[in-house]
Parts: C-alpha cells; sequence; structure tokens
C-alpha cells in the first residue's frame, strides 16, 4: 500500500463518552463488518470489557476504505485501553499512530480523563481531530462543548466534526476528516527494519502475538528478526494485518500496522514499547520511549483454602500470559499462610485480575488490603524498597520512608470546588494550580499520594460532586512523609495480613475504626477475642468480642439425626471458609475490612 | 437385637408458639382414617423387612399422642404384638390435662409415660403459651402414678420467655419432689418460622440472656444429679435403670423404623423420612403403602461425622479410637487443653464447660473431615 493512503490513528476519551461506540461505527460504514456481523462493540472482546464497558488491552484492527473519490485507504484504527492504570499502554498505543479522535460527550463535555489525553496525545505529536459525540442527546450542549474544545485546543468550531455514534450521524465526515487531515506516515522502507510492539497478546495455539507499527524498513515473512530489550534472535514465522481474524501477508512496509508471530513463547519477551529489528541489518538505535511497566499497588492474594496454592499459582501463571504487567512472588502471612504478593498497575487492573482469579478460574482468595511501595531509608544508609507493610524494618533502622505521590488532575464543576480541595487536603494532598476549562469548570491539581487514592477516594469524588468531578492522575515522585506502622493484634498476636502503614495524624483514628470494624465482623468463639491496634509497643485501642457462653443443641428429635448432621456439615464448611490466626476463626471479610472502613 | 419402632402422632389441642415439629391442630376427627394409613404403612414396612423384626422399644411421640383416644394408639399396640418383645419399653407422650386417658394407656400395655410439664409454675407455662397449669401438672404426675406407671419421664424446659434463674430453680424443685424416674431437660430453642422467632425478630420476646441460661443448665445438672439422678444425655437425667431405651437406640447408632408423617428411620446404614403434610401421608400411603419423602445412603465421611456428634452427646462419651483419626487428633488434643473434653478410660467426653458449648465443640473437632 502507497503510504500516502495509509492513515494509522486512535480514539482517545473519557469512559463511556462512546469510543467503542463509534469504532464500531467506523467498521460498519467501512464495511469491514457487515451489519450481520456487528455484534455491539466489537472491539472490547473479553466478556469482563465488554461488561464493565471498558477496554483493558488495546486492540488494532484495519479497514479498507473506499473514499468517496473512489481512492481506496488503508485505516488503522489502533484502540487504546480506557483506564488510567493503563496509561503507559495507551501512550505506546498514540506512537504507533500519526492521529487521534479525541471524542468528547456533547452531554458531559470535557473531563479530566479527556485533558489527560489531550496532553498524552501532544507529546506524541499527533494530529488531534476534535469530535463532539452523541449530538442526538436531548441534553447535548454542544455550544458549550464547543467553547471547552476552543479553550482546550485552540480549534474553531468549523474544524469540530459533530457526531453521534449511535445514531451514525456525521460518520461520514468523519471519514473525510480522517483522510484529509491526519497525515500519511512516513518512514524509509529502505532503511533497516524498525517496528514498535504496541501490544501482544498470548494465543493459546500460536504463542505470543506482537502487534506491531513499522516506521522503517520493511517485516517480512520468514525473516531472521531480533528484539531489541532483550537482544534475543527469532524467525518471523508469520506476519499479517488485522482483521477481526489475523490476515496473512508476505510482509509488513513502512507506515504499516499488522501483527507478527513469532515463536516466542513468553509474553514478557514481547514486552510493549520495545523494537523489533532485522537480525541480518539490526538498526542502531531502537525507537525511543520504552520503558518497563512498573506495578503501582501491591496486595497479597491468598488462596482461602491452603490446598489451592498450586492452583492459584498456575493461575496467575496463565493470567500472566495475557498481562505481562501483573507480577507476583511468593510470599507467607503467619495469618493466611502461603500465598503471592501481586503487583498491578492500580486498582482497577487489580480488580480485574481477582474477578478473573474467580471466574476463569474459580479460586476462592483472600486479598489482602491493597497498598502502595515505599522506599525506605535505613539508618545503615542502606535502601529498600518495601512492598508489603508486614516487611517494614523495625522503627529503630529506618531513617525515613517515602511514598510515592502522584501529579492528580481533576476536573470538576466550579460549585464543587471546596468540597474537592477538603477530600484532597483529607488526603493529605498538596494543592498546586487551578485552571478553568471554561467558566463553569476547574481543573485541581494536585500532589497526592498514592496510598490516599487506594481506599474509596474516587467513590468520595464521586459522591461530594454528585457524579460530576472526574479524576486522573500519573506518577510523579517518591517523598519521604511521617509515616508509622500500625500492627493489629488478635489475642496479642500480630495479623500480618492487616498491618497497614499509615500516616502518623491518622493512625489513631485508623486503629481504632479497624478494630471496631473487626470487633463487628468476627463471630463469636469459645473464648474472648481481644483486637488491639498498635504502633509498635504501644497500644492505640482495644476491643473484645466476648466469647459464647452457651451453644448446644437441646434436642436430637425424634431420630432426625439427618437435620443435625447437615447443620454440623454446614457449620464445619463454613468453618474452612475462616482463616485460623492462633486459635481463632476470622471470616475472610475481616481482611477486606479496611476497604469499608469510613475513615 | 437393639431395633426401636417410632409412631408419630401428629394430632395436638393447640399450637405452642415454640414448636416446628411436625403436628396438626384441630384435625383430631382424621385421627381414624390417620391410624389406618399408620398400620397399612408399618404392615408393608415389617413385610419389607423379610424376616419378622423384633422390636425392643416402641415409642408415640408427637404431636401429642394422649391427643387422641388410647383406643387408636391400641391398634397399633395389637397390630405389632408379634413384632414386639415382651419385655419392650414402649412410652406413649402425654399431655398433663389428657390424664382421664392414662388409665387406658396403662392398661394397652404402655409401660412408660412421658408428660410434656414444661415447668411448674404458671408463669413460665404461660409465657409458654401452654394450657395446663402446674396443679394440672402435679395431678398429671399422681394420676400416672395411681393406674400404675413404673416409669414416668418429666419433660421440662428452661429459659422461658421472661425466666429467672430463682423461677427455674422452682421448676426443678418440684420436679424432684415427684420422684420421676426420668427428666429431660430441654433449653428454650428459637427455630426460625415459629411465632416466637417473628416475636424474637420484632423484639417483642424476652428470652434470658445467654448468661443466664447457661447457669439455668448448669444449676439443673448439679440438682439432678445431687437428687441422684445420672445425666447420661446432654439434656437427659435417669435413675439408674431407667434411661430411655428407645433413645439410647438413636445415639447409639442401632436401627429404628419411624412410622407416621414426618418419621425418620435407620436400617442398613439408610436414612429415610417421610412427607410431613397430614393428607399426602394419607393418600401416599394408601396408594402405595409408602410415603418416603427422601432417603440418604450415608458416607463414611456423614456415618463417622453422626457417631462422634451422638457419641458426644452422651455422658460415658465417645469411644477413644475414634479420636485418633488424622483429621481429628489435633483439634482433639486443642480441645482437651482448653479443658473442653476430658478422657475417662477409654472414652472421651465433654468437660462441664464443654457440655454448654457441645456445638462448638463437635464442630471444631471435625472441622477437617
Ligand atoms: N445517545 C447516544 N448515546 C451514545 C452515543 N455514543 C455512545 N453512546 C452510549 O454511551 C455509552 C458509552 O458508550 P461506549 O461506546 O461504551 O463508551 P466508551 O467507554 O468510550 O467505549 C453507551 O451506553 C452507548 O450506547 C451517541 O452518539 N448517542
Ligand atoms: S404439643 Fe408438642 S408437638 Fe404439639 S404444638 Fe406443642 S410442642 Fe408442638
Ligand atoms: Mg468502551
Amino acid at each position: 500500500m502507497n503510504l500516502q493512503n495509509i492513515r494509522n490513528f486512535s480514539i482517545i476519551a473519557h469512559i463511556d463518552h462512546g469510543k467503542s461506540t463509534l469504532a464500531d461505527r467506523l467498521l460498519e460504514q467501512t464495511q469491514t463488518l457487515s451489519k450481520f456481523q456487528m455484534q455491539d462493540q466489537v472491539l472490547d472482546s473479553m466478556d469482563l470489557e465488554r461488561e464493565r464497558g471498558i477496554t483493558i488491552k488495546s486492540h488494532a484492527i484495519r479497514m479498507d476504505y473506499t473514499a468517496p473519490d473512489g481512492q481506496i485507504y488503508e485505516l488503522n484504527l489502533i484502540d487504546t485501553p480506557g483506564h488510567v492504570d493503563f496509561s503507559y499502554e495507551v501512550s505506546r498505543s498514540l506512537t504507533a499512530c500519526e492521529g487521534a479522535l479525541l471524542l468528547v460527550d456533547a452531554a458531559q463535555g470535557v473531563e479530566a480523563q479527556t485533558v489527560s489525553n489531550v496532553l498524552l496525545a501532544m507529546e506524541h505529536d499527533l494530529f488531534i481531530i476534535p469530535v463532539i459525540n452523541k449530538i442526538d442527546l436531548p441534553g447535548a450542549e454542544v455550544d458549550r462543548v464547543v467553547m471547552q474544545l476552543h479553550d482546550l485546543l485552540g480549534v474553531e468550531e468549523e474544524e469540530i466534526v459533530k457526531i453521534s455514534a449511535k445514531e451514525g450521524i456525521g460518520i461520514d465526515k468523519l471519514l473525510a476528516a480522517i483522510i484529509d487531515e491526519i497525515p500519511p506516515p512516513e518512514g524509509d522502507p529502505d532503511a533497516p527494519l524498525k517496528a514498535l510492539i504496541f501490544d501482544s497478546i498470548f494465543d493459546q495455539y500460536r504463542g505470543v502475538v506482537a502487534y506491531v507499527r513499522v516506521f522503517d524498513g520493511v517485516l517480512e515473512k520468514n525473516m531472521p528478526m531480533r528484539l531489541f530489550s532483550t537482544s534475543q534472535n527469532y524467525d518471523a514465522e508469520e506476519i499479517g494485518t488485522l482483521k477481526l481474524k489475523r490476515i496473512k501477508q508476505q510482509s509488513l512496509s513502512a507506515g504499516e500496522v499488522g501483527y507478527l508471530i513469532a515463536g516466542i513463547k513468553d509474553l514478557e519477551d514481547a514486552r510493549v514499547g520495545d523494537t523489533v529489528t532485522g537480525s541480518a541489518n539490526p538498526a542502531i538505535h531502537p525507537l525511543p520511549g520504552y520503558q518497563e511497566v512498573k506495578p503501582m499497588v501491591f496486595a497479597g492474594l491468598y488462596p482461602v483454602s491452603s490446598d489451592d496454592f498450586e492452583n492459584l499459582r498456575s493461575a496467575l501463571e496463565k493470567l500472566r500470559l495475557n498481562d505481562a504487567s501483573l507480577s507476583y512472588e511468593p510470599e507467607t502471612s503467619t495469618a493466611l499462610g502461603f500465598g503471592f504478593r501481586c503487583g498491578f498497575l492500580g486498582l482497577l487492573h487489580m480488580e480485574i485480575i481477582q474477578e478473573r482469579l474467580d471466574r476463569e478460574f474459580d479460586i476462592d482468595i483472600i486479598t489482602t488490603v491493597p497498598n502502595v511501595e515505599y522506599r525506605v531509608r535505613l539508618t545503615s544508609g542502606e535502601q529498600v524498597d518495601v512492598q508489603n507493610p508486614a516487611e517494614m524494618p523495625p522503627a529503630g533502622n529506618i531513617e525515613d520512608i517515602a511514598e510515592p505521590i502522584l501529579d492528580a488532575q481533576i476536573l470538576v464543576p466550579s460549585e464543587y470546588v471546596g468540597n474537592i480541595m477538603r477530600i484532597a487536603q483529607d488526603r493529605r494532598g498538596h494543592y498546586r494550580t487551578t485552571e478553568y476549562i471554561d467558566p463553569t469548570r476547574a481543573l485541581l491539581r494536585y500532589d497526592l499520594p498514592l496510598s490516599e487514592i487506594v481506599l474509596d477516594f474516587y467513590d468520595r469524588l464521586k459522591s461530594v460532586s454528585r457524579g460530576y468531578a472526574s479524576f486522573d492522575y500519573e506518577y510523579k515522585k517518591h517523598q519521604a512523609a511521617d509515616l508509622v506502622k500500625l500492627d493489629l493484634l488478635i489475642n496479642g498476636e500480630p495479623l500480618d495480613a492487616l498491618s497497614a502503614i499509615v500516616h502518623r495524624d491518622k493512625a489513631y483514628e485508623w486503629g481504632r475504626a479497624l478494630s471496631q470494624k473487626l470487633k463487628a465482623l468476627i463471630p463469636r468463639q469459645l473464648f474472648e477475642v481481644v483486637i488491639q491496634a498498635a504502633i509498635g509497643a504501644k497500644i492505640i485501642s482495644r476491643e473484645t468480642v466476648r466469647p459464647f457462653r452457651k451453644n448446644v443443641t437441646a434436642k436430637c428429635y425424634g431420630g432426625d439425626i439427618t437435620r443435625k448432621r447437615k447443620l454440623l456439615e454446614r457449620q464445619k464448611e463454613g468453618k474452612k471458609r475462616m482463616k485460623q490466626v492462633g486459635a481463632v476463626e476470622i471470616p475472610q471479610e475481616a481482611f477486606l475490612a479496611v476497604l469499608q472502613m469510613e475513615v | 437385637m437393639n431395633f426401636g419402632l417410632y409412631i408419630h402422632i401428629p394430632f395436638c389441642h393447640s399450637r405452642c408458639p415454640y414448636c416446628d415439629f411436625a403436628f396438626v391442630v384441630g384435625k383430631n376427627h382424621m385421627a381414624k382414617r390417620y391410624m389406618d394409613a399408620v398400620i397399612v404403612e408399618m404392615q408393608t414396612r415389617m413385610q419389607s423387612l423379610g424376616t419378622l423384626p423384633v422390636f425392643n422399644t416402641l415409642y408415640f411421640g408427637g404431636g401429642t399422642p394422649s391427643a387422641i383416644p388410647p383406643g387408636q394408639l391400641n391398634r397399633i399396640l395389637t397390630n405389632a404384638k408379634s413384632a414386639v418383645s415382651p419385655d419392650a419399653e414402649i412410652t406413649a407422650e402425654a399431655n398433663p390435662n389428657d390424664c382421664e386417658y392414662f388409665e387406658k394407656l396403662y392398661e394397652y400395655g404402655i409401660n412408660r409415660l412421658s408428660l410434656g410439664v414444661q415447668a411448674f409454675t404458671d408463669r413460665a407455662l404461660k409465657a409458654l403459651g401452654r394450657f395446663h397449669k402446674a396443679s394440672d401438672a402435679i395431678v398429671a404426675f399422681q394420676a400416672a402414678r395411681d393406674v400404675g406407671f413404673k416409669n414416668i419421664s418429666i419433660d421440662l424446659m428452661y429459659g422461658a420467655p421472661g425466666q429467672t434463674l430463682e423461677e427455674w430453680a422452682k421448676s426443678l424443685q418440684r420436679t424432684i419432689e415427684l420422684c420421676p424416674e426420668h427428666i429431660s431437660v430441654y433449653g428454650l430453642t428459637i427455630e426460625p418460622q415459629t411465632n416466637f422467632a417473628r416475636r424474637l425478630q420484632k423484639g417483642q420476646l424476652d428470652v434470658p440472656p445467654e448468661t443466664d441460661q447457661a447457669e439455668m443448665y448448669m444449676y439443673a445438672i448439679d440438682q439432678l444429679e445431687a437428687a441422684g439422678y445420672t445425666h447420661y444425655e446432654i439434656s437427659n437425667f435417669a435413675r439408674s435403670g431407667f434411661a430411655s431405651r428407645h433413645n439410647l437406640n438413636y445415639w447409639h447408632d442401632r436401627p429404628y423404623l419411624g412410622v407416621g408423617l414426618s418419621a425418620h428411620s435407620y436400617l442398613d446404614n439408610r436414612r429415610f423420612w417421610n412427607v410431613r403434610g397430614l393428607k399426602t401421608y394419607m393418600q401416599r400411603v394408601e396408594a402405595t403403602g409408602y410415603a418416603v419423602e427422601r432417603e440418604e445412603q450415608l458416607t463414611p465421611t456423614q456415618h463417622l461425622l453422626e457417631r462422634i456428634m451422638l457419641g458426644l452427646r452422651q455422658r460415658r462419651g465417645l469411644r477413644a479410637d475414634f479420636l485418633s483419626h488424622p483429621k481429628i487428633h489435633k483439634q482433639y488434643i486443642a480441645m482437651t487443653n482448653q479443658h473442653l473434653l476430658e478422657r475417662t478410660d477409654n472414652r472421651v467426653r465433654l468437660t462441664r464447660q464443654g457440655l454448654l458449648l457441645a456445638d462448638l465443640v463437635c464442630t471444631e473437632l471435625v472441622r477437617e473431615l
């Protein structure tokens, strides 16, 4: 294909502004799929994605479009994940494009993710086509959104495409804009091969399938090739383009987007952001911007039944085949036994993994309260990274503890600015700036400790702004803070899975709330259960669960032994779902108690 | 050979607010037809057993067996005669208000009477929704003695709404004064879907706190043991030689045949039970001779669970070799260290403390099974 006739682009949008719906319309309009083949939101292929209406993994699809002037264009739509947890993947996907459609909901207007997406797209020098979607809605405020886009991008009304993805209004105009305005890819087909891996998936039968964008040179079938980050050599067994199915091709040349199968066994070896080059005539430098994806949020995953430990390991192994950003290491907890400390990109990522373990593998797991990674300077001058609060070195050996700080942006109607500021302050946010996107909407920027948003921050934001606040962030730095380790003791034994690192000013309140919550969740037992919260040796709160005084069935009635046995069987199974800590039985919910705490 | 026969008589004079047994009220006109069905079922069962069984106990339970004319019970006794051993224990549960029937019951061969007294204070009786008075119960007991019963059991219930330890002590004291051969002491249990359960949920039922209930139970054990009764099962006390042989069959894992609606049977490692509805029961028996609702074949684990559960309920305890099971031993040791279980020769039983927590101890013991 002539480079002049290729367009590579993404759709960027705040969640629910209609990205998936628009993708569907484009596929339909370009006759990539017949109406008959259309299944709503074709690109969201995992069940979980379709259910939650978010795109977790990026996808790419090629559309061959015959323009009204009779010319045939190759349009490569590179879908991006729709959540901030996956911002690195978004960034890599954008690298593969020359342009982006910035989709804004006509009723909602610009939101936090819109802003951050614009910034990302600009960083990648993409040509941005502003698109207002959902103009069919009765509540559409097209003029207001035009103003917002004008403020954000400096664009004039005529440059903005107005559509309804749902009703199929304005799609022709949008296709015309894509062809007229998004620059065709550049690249030198005669230079040494450079292709970017912008996504990779694991195919049960074929191993790793890497999605690539060729920048220079030609990727040819069967050529020997190499990955920059690992210097491993492979043969390009199969290459091709992506429709809904893979379509084999003999080659992909500069500017084109497609897939590559090269006998790569492990997803980790085909990392997103890596560069593919030829083994015979390798490029000297890789494409810029490759980073290793680092997990931000950590939690312990433990099988409820210790017999499931190996099952959990193999489930995590399998999940990781599809998701190289998931990390896990075996760990042990005195309370929970053998499990894994897992690293996630963010909370949504964590939820997704939990849900997949449950749905696809049917393993009952207990997840400990998520925490962030602390960088601890010891008095010895050494530095350690702590991903599990239970492993925090003794206070006496610590010089200081640094925690991850986010650059956070909160976009909110001006009347809620006060509420938002209060929450941000509560969460130890450090105020930076306020900008007005339009007279009624403010963009607040804060430096915010990641640990403070791990629990319920997003819900709180939504609830104090009647659902209008939107929120986005990226990692900024680690910064020292006055943090202490808070332990929870059950009958004097520390319950390591509930240890937490908290700010000293919040420790007392935290300890008390946690002990009270546990008191409500731990059932009465044969003996008294004492719940204490402590910082070091200092007890800061104490609750007790009274023991049973009497628990005995009066009568086995009229030979009905079955009924009593069934009761016993049920109680016995109930015990299996509890975790035994010392002699105390603790229900699984207790380990999540912290998640529901109102502190 | 120990083999029990249970006959369920579902008729009651009125509904007790805590009761979740299978009973019917105001249907006494159906008694004849019901007993016809019971006899049919009994005969079909006995025929299917092959050789004629020999029952060493026969038990009329309810419901309220004394609520229907004794002649109806006699039909069973005559019919089953050849299958009942001459020295069998033959029990009928009876209501204190039905004492005019006692003479006939004795005459027909019933040799053990179990009186549903519940309390010897009018306040508690009222709180429990019973219609007899304390004085009726005393009269009934005397009547039973007078007609010749040499084996009488009294059922008592502690933990009635509003009950105090003093009030309970009074009931116990009067019971001991009557010198029955056997006493059952049940704690009031609020079963789901009963009138009491609904009232409790609405906060309209003043059940004594758990600590008081524990105290009442312990007090009963002390008093009855001091009065010469042997505490042989969690809720049962007897003078020497008067432990309920019928109930021991249940607890000793021995076979029994239950006839009548909702009755349970245990034969050849199978447990089965009849339907609960009066009409359904009668229609099914009339059509097929049987009215089984469900049946289960016990797995080895289920069987073991039952042996442990029933063994622990007895004061002589459980054979110690049950506890050497690899999945039980650890918990057994732990429970012993917590003074909830104790060893006597080659048996293991609940301690006094353990008695109060019997269900928890049992669950804990078998948690790994
Ligand atoms: N009325 C209207 N609804 C739309 C339009 N486009 C998308 N939607 C609806 O908006 C919701 C979110 O759309 P979706 O494509 O899943 O958004 P995404 O999260 O950006 O992928 C869905 O309920 C769509 O049906 C539109 O043009 N008009
Ligand atoms: S008399 Fe017995 S069976 Fe009848 S309702 Fe009362 S407790 Fe239940
Ligand atoms: Mg979507």
